[in-house]
């Protein structure tokens, strides 16, 4: 196993090392003028030039980003371009809340969704399966930021249970801050949860139906331990698959919904550097998405190599 | 006589027998309950759509209502919004512009994809590797970040906006066109094809292309789904649309401050977003069961 997961890591630096030249040049083909955007319209070309002089805009490209990986490298992410502000103060206001509410929404999606999926896979036909349909239906139907308006006005606006904005932190209060996440998480968990309990019936559909799953109830085994032992463990490999790609609707997802809520967190914040071109804002958030990106895929990779040994000799 | 007679009733035996794939296909979808609403729904909503000038009789954006926040009634069938704006007529705007851009960008994305797709799957070898780590890198980016990301470089507007939607759309057809190509490319038929001296475009898009292309229609009817949903965020946000054109994202954008005044304003663009979504996710489903081999033996 351990071979397998160096491997598998050794494997990731080159994609790391491409996903940040990437960011860097995607930023350079912006048309429009960070100098200008930060002086305003009125500003004299001394000033234009003193602002790109102090941000190091005048240096090659190759320059600007060999400093600017090294940098990075040293765990300095530099200052905001427009705010001034240094990005690692922005990043560590702005991540717990965004991560909060992301790594809620995902778990109760997954708790939501697999369950669902595994209880109607295994019944085709039944209650619990056309509760399954109703449910995903519904929930792969509407958007999350309709569901999320529709979930404040009833909940926090009619019946006034919720809170209708704001974020508390977990560390200080954590009746408040589930309190507070509650309604967003729900809206942000709704679809992907759909999506889980869906791929998941289908793949517990097909698993169930196979011989082997056959010849354990034949030799008399219980029904909870064929699904959950034998059935479940062979129907893994495509759920964990769907369950990585869902980490990117959870990434979309949160800049959405930080927005319906207007709780604080990185979604606004990438918002707000695209419209003022900050360019080292959106450069250091690509290279988070890049880097969350891999290390799931890195994550999903090594998973398989436990539930299924034929991965691992591969 | 009698040779003029075999042959009339050979013609009608083979009428009446032979179907094409397509037409087979299409029979069982529409056999299929999901299929038959799936395509009934969106019936109705294309044509709601395309005819949203003729179907709404007040101007989306002339403020001529007699009131501001009028509940539903016969004139105004989904009400009016804050600036005594007709809701009906901009919702129908609203669900013309979401279905028309995406619907054409994911087909533009759809050809474009594909055929990079199969031709990189037969050529394999370096164009391969190349092109798919660039759609891997393209996955990398969740589609609506992709949109922000080019309407920042390429600035407002819905051709913008359907731009966005087709790089959105390419990488999934790439990858999937490459996996069907090569599921199919070792076969006998191809070989035989080869031995024939056809030439690789010629056994791509004549001979392949009709056995790779049927899971690539599931994708389209999912990528659907996903462009309107990225329209949708976008006019939430308030993205690459002008204030005033009506799209269904910004219509339940608008509606927040009035939401225990006008349950009408975010109800109606949310349900007909929530009602194309299920359609289309509907559609991919039931073309799934018409073309899938195991749910045809049964």
């Amino acid at each position: 196993m351990a071979p397998f997961i160096v491997n598998r890591v050794v494997q990731t630096i080159p994609i790391l090392f491409l996903g940040t030249v990437a960011a860097f040049l995607v930023l350079r083909l912006i048309p429009g003028d960070p100098a200008l955007v930060i002086a305003g319209e009125e500003a004299t070309a001394e000033d234009l030039y003193a602002i790109r002089e102090q941000l190091g805009l005048h240096d090659s490209w190759p320059e600007q980003y060999i400093k600017w990986l090294g940098d990075l490298l040293s765990g300095d992410l530099g200052y905001s371009f427009t705010s001034g502000l240094s990005v690692n103060r922005l990043f560590s206001i702005n991540v717990p809340p965004t991560l909060e509410l992301g790594i809620a929404a995902y778990a109760f999606a997954i708790l939501v969704g697999i369950p669902l999926g595994i209880l109607g896979g295994v019944k085709p036909r039944s209650g619990w399966d056309w509760l399954l349909s109703g449910y995903t239906m519904v929930a792969v139907g509407v958007p999350s930021f309709v569901s999320g308006i529709i979930l404040l006005w009833i909940f926090a606006a009619e019946l006034g249970w919720f809170p209708s904005h704001g974020r508390v932190s977990i560390l200080d209060d954590p009746v408040d801050s589930l309190h507070h996440l509650a309604l967003p998480v729900i809206a942000l968990a709704m679809p992907i949860s759909a999506v889980l309990a869906r791929y998941t019936r289908t793949t517990i559909t097909d698993v169930v139906g196979q011989d082997f799953v056959r010849t354990a109830r034949a030799k008399g085994l219980g029904e909870s331990t064929v699904i959950a032992r034998h059935a479940l463990r062979n129907s893994l490999i495509p759920v964990i698959t769907i369950m990585a790609l869902q980490v990117g609707e959870v990434l979309t997802g949160v800049v959405i919904i930080e927005a319906v809520f207007t709780r604080p967190g990185l979604g606004r914040v990438v918002v707000e550097a695209i419209q003022r071109l900050d360019y080292l804002v959106v450069q250091t958030m690509l290279v988070v998405l890049v880097v969350i990106f891999v290390t799931v895929n890195l994550l999903a990779d090594i998973i398989y190599g436990f539930v299924d040994p034929r991965v691992r000799v591969r | 006589m009698s040779a003029a007679t075999s042959r009339d009733e050979l013609t009608t035996f083979r009428s009446d027998q032979a179907r094409s794939m397509w037409a087979d296909t299409m029979r069982r979808l529409l056999r299929n309950p999901q299929g038959a609403i799936a395509v009934g729904g969106l019936l109705i909503i294309a044509i709601a759509a395309i005819a949203a000038p003729v179907i709404a009789w007040h101007d989306p954006i002339a403020q001529d209502a007699s009131a501001r926040l009028l509940s539903p009634s016969w004139d105004h069938p989904f009400g009016t919004d804050e600036l005594r704006r007709d809701l009906f007529s901009r919702n129908l705007h609203g669900l013309k512009t979401a279905l028309a851009l995406s619907f054409v960008s994911v087909l533009a994305g759809a050809v474009i994809g594909t055929v990079a797709g199969f031709t990189v799957g037969y050529v394999r070898g370096w164009a391969d590797s190349v092109v798919m780590r660039l759609v891997d890198a393209l996955l990398a980016f969740p589609g609506l970040l992709i949109a922000f990301a080019i309407l920042t470089i390429l600035g407002e507007g819905l051709e913008n906006i359907g731009i966005a939607i087709v790089v959105f759309a390419i990488p999934g057809f790439t990858r999937l066109a490459r996996a069907q190509m090569l599921g199919e490319r070792n076969k006998d038929y191809v070989l035989a094809a080869q031995v024939l001296g056809a030439s690789t475009p010629r056994i791509i898009f004549r001979h392949i292309v009709i056995n790779a292309l049927p899971p690539l229609l599931v994708q389209v009817a999912l990528a659907i789904a996903s462009g309107v949903l990225i329209v949708a965020a976008l006019g939430y946000f308030g993205l690459g649309i002008e204030a005033d054109t009506p799209s269904l994202g910004g219509l339940v954008n608008d509606s927040r401050p009035y939401l225990q005044r006008a349950w009408w304003y975010p109800v109606f663009p949310g349900a007909i977003l929530a009602f194309l979504l299920l359609c289309l996710n509907l559609l991919a489903d039931a073309i799934n069961a018409a073309i899938s081999p195991y749910t045809r033996r049964s």
